[in-house]
């Protein structure tokens, strides 16, 4: 999972940043708005973090252009202005949710939850695949019943392809969506994650099947 | 009018500015009336003393000095009331009849003609008009120039001065009370427009800053009632600058608390002893302090604010505020039963305020109370009022607090953790929605029962 946070304190932007590390999703931070378009354009986001008194810009003309352009990541708007009429606002020009600061973590992190399983198409809490169980809350991964034990960034690889319940995913999105600006990482990495997923899931029913060309995509044997 | 007003107000003002001048224009009227009347009497009662002092001379040649008969003297009477003196000598200076002691011209009197001369004296104690004339008589025995002196008191010469003046007072007098109560007449009926200016002022609520409607109104009372006008937009302006000084200072204020919040809680999660996380735990509640309190005056800024530009200001039923309110509480405590008793209650008002208004009160009582909380809201009409009732099972506040607790950072015991401005709030809100808000004891006397009752729409 993947965050892009547009917050111009760095304090309130640090605690986000490693709140979201926390439950481990990945985050780009950027101070102004004026980068909002090119990190849109380049990465993969599932979650935008969007303060609105920005030093360059309105987060609500930022906000307003995004959906006008057809993007559709759920944005949770933050921000200081507490009157009705500016909540009213914001979500009628399509942000997801609204936080009014200052807010408690735990909150903060139960929206993003929330915005995340509302994306996720998978309204329950509890996705199933399979031997393999996917707590959308917890972010753990039970298989037949037992934690699943993995690093990370697997478990954040494995997450984006249970969410898509066999749909195929590309190296590169899987890549956009776990990795930020920052990591040096390149999409080969991503094969090493399945390998060891795969070697994890060995004694399940479930597999990661690579699509040639397209990606890889999760796999119940019973379905071969 | 009393005399105090007429240093006061402006009818005094223009009453003084009037009646002075013509009062003193009068009294030089006057004056000049007098002087010219005593001219003219004077030059009429000489003329009748020339003639009287002639037909003296006449007769009293002719009679030879005899004295004046009782004729002469009745038809000397009928043309004058004043006593007359008369005093004749003859050719060679003696006397011949009248009265001897009847004194002589002075030396120097002013010969009006060679042979007139007017002089006044003092006779017998009262004043005298004396003329002296000389008369060329062809008589036997009296033959030559002799000298006639006829004096004669002034009274009635005095009379008519006096009645040509006082006729002219009565006039003038008559004049400065027209011309006053034409002035009060008219300054009332042009001071009119500033009476009704004055009116519309004093039946504004205090909070309406709109312009005064200049339409209709003299040019002079317009140019007032734009100075007035001006002054209110100034003021709209000052109350909008203060309203965003305190926006954005609380902004201002919130975004490093916002900070030390979010701070503290990570620094509560990665605490590694229990006495450092306390300590975070006391910062933590500390924030939420200064945040209760940046936010509360955010509000009462709204509120106020409010006040003067009516912004957002619709129609709303009580009923559905308390229903959405009750709504965003139950989520948040477990400490608290809401109950609802509502009834359609239409007001007209900032949707936004009202929720403050309930948010406030249930806030309050929760506050201040340890146990749980039955909290009863209400809405209903009396017939003239739409209220608002929100009734707690809390401690209650004590009778001779009730005025006190809604003053700004009143609390009732130092160690409460509020920001003293909740009832204040709720206060301002109904004042700036025209209500009327009473504090009571709960039913059976438990608990407190806080009636807000506003104008029915």
């Amino acid at each position: 999972m993947r965050a892009l946070v547009i917050e111009d304190n760095c304090d309130i932007a640090e605690c986000i940043v490693e709140s979201l590390k926390d439950m481990e999703i990945t985050s780009d931070w950027f101070k102004e708005g004026a980068y909002f378009d090119s990190a849109v354009a380049a990465g993969e986001f599932d979650i935008i973090i969007l303060d609105i008194n920005l030093p360059d810009a309105c987060g609500f003309s930022i906000l307003k252009k995004f959906r006008n352009a057809g993007g559709k990541t759920p944005v949770l708007i933050i921000s200081a202005r507490i009157t009705v009429s500016d909540r009213v606002m914001g979500l009628d020009i399509g942000a997801d949710d609204y936080l009014v600061k200052p807010f408690a973590l735990n909150e903060f992190e139960a929206r993003v939850r929330a915005l995340l399983r509302r994306e996720s198409q998978n309204k329950c809490e509890v996705i199933e695949f399979g031997d393999l169980n996917y707590n959308q809350n917890t972010r753990e991964f039970l298989l037949k019943g037992v934690a699943f034990n993995s690093s990370p960034r697997e478990r954040a690889v494995l997450e984006l392809l249970i969410q898509k319940k066999g749909d195929v995913m590309s190296k590169e999105s899987i890549a956009n969506h776990i990795f930020n600006f920052d990591d040096l990482a390149d999409a080969s990495a991503i094969e090493i994650y399945i390998h060891r997923i795969r070697k994890k899931l060995a004694s399940s029913n479930v597999s990661v099947a690579t699509k040639r060309g397209l990606g890889y995509a999760l796999q119940k044997s019973d379905d071969v | 009018m009393t005399f105090n007003k007429l240093f006061t107000t402006l009818q005094g003002r223009l009453l003084r500015w009037l009646i002075l001048p013509l009062v003193v224009l009068s009294m030089a009227h006057l004056l000049n009336i007098y002087i010219t009347t005593k001219n003219t009497s004077t030059e009429l009662f000489d003329r009748v003393l020339v003639n009287l002092a002639l037909s003296i001379s006449q007769y009293a040649i002719s009679s030879e000095g005899d004295f004046l008969t009782v004729d002469l003297l009745d038809v000397i009477k009928q043309t004058t009331n004043d006593n007359l003196f008369y005093k004749m000598l003859g050719p060679d200076g003696r006397f011949l009849v009248g009265y001897t002691d009847l004194p002589d011209p002075p030396d120097g009197v002013k010969k009006i003609h060679n042979h007139i001369e007017f002089y006044d004296v003092t006779y017998l104690g009262q004043p005298l008009r004396i003329v002296a004339i000389s008369t060329l008589s062809k008589h036997s025995r009296y033959s030559g120039w002799s000298k006639t002196l006829v004096g004669q008191t002034i009274d009635d010469r005095n009379q008519f001065i006096a009645d040509e003046v006082y006729a002219n007072l009565f006039k003038v007098i008559f004049l400065i009370l027209l011309i006053t109560t034409l002035t009060i007449i008219v300054v009332n009926v042009g001071l009119r427009p500033l009476k009704r200016l004055l009116t519309d002022l004093n039946s504004r609520d205090i909070h309406d800053l709109t312009p005064v409607d200049t339409n209709g109104m003299p040019e002079e009372v317009a140019t007032l009632a734009g100075g007035i006008n001006e002054l209110f937009k100034r003021l709209v302006e000052q109350i909008g600058l203060s309203k965003r000084f305190i926006e954005n200072a609380s902004h201002q204020l919130l975004t490093p608390i916002a900070a030390l919040t979010l701070q503290c809680d990570l620094a509560i999660r990665h605490a590694k002893t229990e006495s450092s996380r306390k300590y975070l735990v006391r910062i933590k509640s500390n924030a939420h302090r200064i945040t209760d309190l940046a936010n509360k005056l955010l509000q009462l800024s709204y509120a106020e604010a409010y006040a003067f530009e009516k912004k957002d200001n619709q129609k709303l039923d009580l009923a559905e505020v308390a229903q959405e309110c009750a709504n965003s509480f139950k989520e948040l405590s477990q400490r608290k039963h809401i109950e609802l008793e509502l009834k359609r209650a239409f007001v007209v008002g900032n949707k936004t305020l009202f929720m403050e208004l309930l948010n406030n009160i249930i806030d309050n009582a929760l506050k201040y109370s340890e146990l749980e909380l039955n909290v009863l809201i209400e809405t209903f009409t009396d017939g003239q009022c739409s209220i608002l009732q929100v009734t707690d099972s809390g401690p209650g506040i004590p009778e001779e607090l009730r005025q006190l607790v809604t003053e700004r950072f009143f609390r009732a015991s130092k160690d409460t953790t509020g920001s003293g401005l909740g009832l204040a709030i709720v206060k301002e809100v109904v004042l700036v929605h025209h209500g009327e808000m009473k504090i009571l004891a709960g039913k059976e006397g438990i608990g407190t029962l806080i009636r807000c009752s506003f104008p029915l729409v």
